[in-house]
């Protein structure tokens, strides 16, 4: 007996097709919320922000929803991808037509929105902000350089494509994305590059376009080494063993 | 194998046998896994009533050190155990996880619904009382 976890159904009541959800992963971000979501809905678009509270021991919560975002509780931390999952749920089971995916922590900038959209309206599928193809003077280490690096590599020769920024969280998605990912997202740390290879081997129009990010505001950043090693290993080995799957024709050349 | 090992080695599996027993019919072990342990116990019934059988197996597979092989079977049949629990965990942990995801999109949809409900209840209970008022 194989009895797979089936996606999300679209509910009765869709929001209206113009809406854009911004899905946010919160883990204990009381701090950085207030004005990550003031910056977000100063922005002229119409933005729906959905905070999903992974379990979070401070008031997230309170915070996200007294600050003008719907809130989506976890009952207990799943990790940056199964929150992210749950918000891609969200948006197909309200069927939003697009989608963003925004850090808590105030390190995406709510002006380059607009930026991260436009490709979507030219027939991209998820484009990606990416902090290295020129816009800002966001720095990182060395030795975490060359490992980018490494796996740039690995992903360029999977997904068939150079991207310049892998790991960034700062990402938009059309209807046909957000539907892949709320079925299945790369649950464990690290996700955004193998979500990224996943959409690409799928057949996705990915795109990249450069993005100013800040440093981040609030929050611990997850750096530690040995996890980072761990999970950088795990990542090289799962990325080798995502399948290709032509999901539709491919769209326009890029 | 000496007879006080024979007979401790019986004894053993005869009180194995009985605790998964006892497990399944108060119903703590799904029936799936105890049928697993249940096929252990009996080839151990059957290596500690014959003894002869072991090593005459033993004998029969090349292997000159008898112990070996029971090691051998022994190490094969918890490695395949571990792997189904393996499997078996991942598919839970999958299950889980949905379950957290959709419970978290259902809690908000039930609290924009009862806010919903409460402010109709409160309509409706403003216009019973005060019909002119315009709110």
């Amino acid at each position: 007996m194989t009895m797979s976890v089936t996606g999300p159904t679209p509910s009765a009541h869709t929001v209206a097709p113009d809406r854009i959800v911004v899905i946010m992963p919160a883990f204990n971000e009381q701090e950085a919320l207030p004005s990550t979501l003031a910056g977000l809905l100063a922005t002229p678009l119409p933005l729906d922000v959905v905070v999903i509270d992974d379990g979070s021991t401070d008031d997230t919560a309170k915070i996200a929803t007294a600050n003008g975002a719907v809130c989506l509780q976890l009952p207990f931390n799943l990790g940056i991808g199964g929150a992210l999952r749950t918000g891609f749920r969200y948006a197909v089971e309200l069927g939003y037509q697009r989608g963003i995916q925004f850090d808590a922590d105030g390190q995406h900038d709510a002006s380059q929105i607009e930026a991260l959209l436009a490709p979507l309206t030219e027939g991209a599928d998820m484009v990606v902000g990416s902090r290295f193809a020129g816009a800002g003077d966001y720095r990182v280490g060395r030795s975490r350089g060359f490992a980018m690096n490494i796996l740039r590599w690995a992903i360029r020769r999977l997904a068939g494509q150079r991207f310049t920024d892998t790991s960034s969280g700062f990402r938009s998605f059309g209807p046909e994305v957000l539907a892949l990912f709320a079925a299945e997202y790369p649950i464990e740390y690290m996700d955004s590059v193998e979500a990224l290879v996943m959409a690409c081997r799928a057949g996705f129009d990915v795109r990249e376009v450069p993005t100013v990010m800040h440093e981040r505001t609030g929050g611990v950043a997850s750096n530690r080494s040995f996890r980072l090693a761990y999970h950088y290993v795990r990542v090289l080995v799962s990325l080798a063993n995502t399948p290709k799957a032509q999901h539709r024709t491919a769209g326009t050349s890029a | 194998m000496s007879t006080r090992a024979h007979i401790m080695l019986a004894i053993l599996v005869a009180m194995a046998i009985l605790v998964i027993i006892r497990l399944v019919r108060r119903r703590h072990l799904k029936a799936k896994y105890s049928l697993l342990w249940l096929t252990l116990g009996g080839f151990m019934v059957v290596i500690a009533a014959v003894p002869g059988l072991l090593d005459w197996t033993a004998a029969r597979l090349g292997i000159y050190y008898q112990p070996t092989l029971l090691l051998l079977l022994g190490l094969a049949l918890l490695l395949l155990i571990v792997m189904h629990f393996s499997y078996e965990l991942s598919r839970m942990e999958n299950r889980v996880r949905t379950l957290a995801e959709e419970s978290a999109i259902l809690r908000h949809r039930l609290s924009v619904l009862e806010r919903l409900a409460e402010a109709s209840a409160e309509k409706i209970a403003d216009s019973n009382s005060e019909p002119d008022h315009e709110g």
